[in-house]
């Protein structure tokens, strides 16, 4: 039995438009039988509800609501689970979410104050600019992995099973046991997120300097562009470095806590030198500050001793923690 | 006293896949949609309305099930039909099922004995 080429055109029935509504998600080629079948099962619902003394018009109207929303029905009917990324591929897409989004907006936070100090734009516009960039970055970087992954839930199956088929192993679990005595991702990230803004605190005072007194002065000695500032940065770079290292290994070994002391060492030492020396700060400090010179001397020396305070502390809490990590061994 | 929406949730799931079993041994006698809604009812296999019309659509895609338009009636209906495979299959789960149940009746007598 063939459909006829121009089907004529059906009653405006509740029947019809819930078939009419639930065939449209139906793939093309089911669609006619899927309608007939449906009408017909509906019809069946309708005549022994009625038969049962209900009206046509309640029994219609119970039947079609005893089979619900005509897009699950559908969904049903293909056998499609209604879900944007489902449980194979969610465990993927939240772990590439996540790590994209600790590294790009970073980068690019970065990458955005040096060009605003570049193009000697003020701090608040440099501010500006880096959060409006990272959330920007962020957005898309959120909305397009999504896609990607609920493109690939609704259209291969295939590539799913491929994807999600990949056996855990041991061999994946984090190093350290201790949740304390563990390096945890937050605490590195904070760390290089640190290292970066005091990285870009050293161009920043010199190329954009504050204001101070009306007038633009470098808060740190020029003449320490020859050499000491970037051997300083390079040092800082290095400590970027040593963070990742050390989250890789995911816990305190004596290396690192070794390689730690003398990396704040390489800091500590040459900054507390030159301030006690007073070719640390700028000298011409002293006039746009309307300051005696001793008391700059005062200051840097107090700046001398906050550092060295703070480089034991620092070195004495990665201590402390190494050794907690051993004793839970 | 046992939460009722608990034990419907479990009762759910322990019935979840005899709904398939439960077509497929009926529809060894041609049947159409809505008359074996009422057969499994009848029969005590609580199903969904919105639940079998689509199952059998999927059976017949896995080739459990042959189906046949009846145009003979006051209303044309589509037949369904368990095949071959089908009944292989049917017979197998019945199998399992009836496994299952010795399986209990063993964990439940040695559960009893002291």
């Amino acid at each position: 039995m063939s459909a006829p080429a121009t089907t004529k055109p059906r009653p405006n029935t509740l029947t019809e438009r819930y078939v009419q509504a639930t065939v449209r998600h139906v793939p093309q080629a089911q669609r006619p039988d899927v309608a007939r079948e449906l009408r017909a099962s509906i019809a069946d619902m309708v005549e022994a509800r009625a038969g049962a003394g209900q009206s046509p018009g309640d029994a219609e109207r119970d039947a079609l609501t005893e089979l619900g929303d005509p897009e699950r029905l559908a969904a049903t009917y293909a056998g499609r689970d209604l879900v944007l990324i489902g449980p194979r591929l969610f465990l993927e897409w939240w772990r590439l979410l996540k790590l994209l989004l600790a590294i790009v907006p970073a980068i690019l936070v970065v990458i955005t104050v040096i060009g605003g100090v570049a193009d000697d734009h003020s701090a608040g516009k440099i501010v500006g600019d880096a959060v409006g960039a990272a959330w920007n970055v962020a957005i898309n970087i959120a909305f397009w992995v999504t896609l990607v992954f609920a493109m690939i839930e609704r259209f291969a199956p295939d590539e799913v099973d491929e994807i999600s088929s990949k056996e855990w192993t041991p061999d994946e679990l984090p190093e350290s046991a201790d949740p304390r005595g563990g390096i945890s991702f937050g605490e590195t990230a904070a760390s290089i997120g640190f290292l970066a803004v005091v990285i870009a605190f050293f161009p920043w005072q010199e190329w954009r300097p504050p204001s101070i007194g009306g007038v633009e002065t470098p808060l740190l000695n020029t003449d320490l562009w020859s050499f000491w500032l970037p051997f300083l940065i390079a040092v800082l770079v290095i400590e970027i470095g040593y963070e990742l290292v050390k989250y890789r290994i995911g816990r305190w070994t004596p290396g690192l806590l070794a390689a730690k002391a003398v990396i704040n060492l390489a800091f500590a030492i040459p900054v507390v030198w030159l301030l006690l020396a007073g070719d640390f700060l700028n000298p011409g400090l002293t006039d746009a500050l309307d300051a005696s010179q001793s008391t700059i001397d005062t200051s840097a020396s107090i700046t001398a001793v906050v550092v060295i305070a703070i480089t034991i502390w620092d070195f004495a809490d990665a201590a402390w923690k190494a050794r907690q990590s051993q004793t839970l061994a | 006293m046992v939460d009722p929406d608990l034990l419907r949730t479990h009762r759910q799931e322990l019935r979840r896949g005899t709904v398939v079993v439960a077509s497929l041994v009926a529809l060894r006698e041609p049947g159409y949609g809505y008359g074996l809604l009422e057969t499994l009812a009848a029969q005590g296999f609580e199903v969904d309305a919105n639940t079998l019309y689509p199952l059998l659509r999927r059976l017949e895609e896995q080739g459990l099930l042959t189906s046949e338009w009846d145009t003979s009636g006051p209303r044309p209906r589509k037949f369904y039909r368990t095949s071959p495979e089908g009944s292989e299959l049917a017979a197998a789960l019945l199998a399992e099922i009836t496994s299952l149940s010795s399986a209990f009746a063993r964990l439940t007598g040695e559960e009893a004995s002291p």
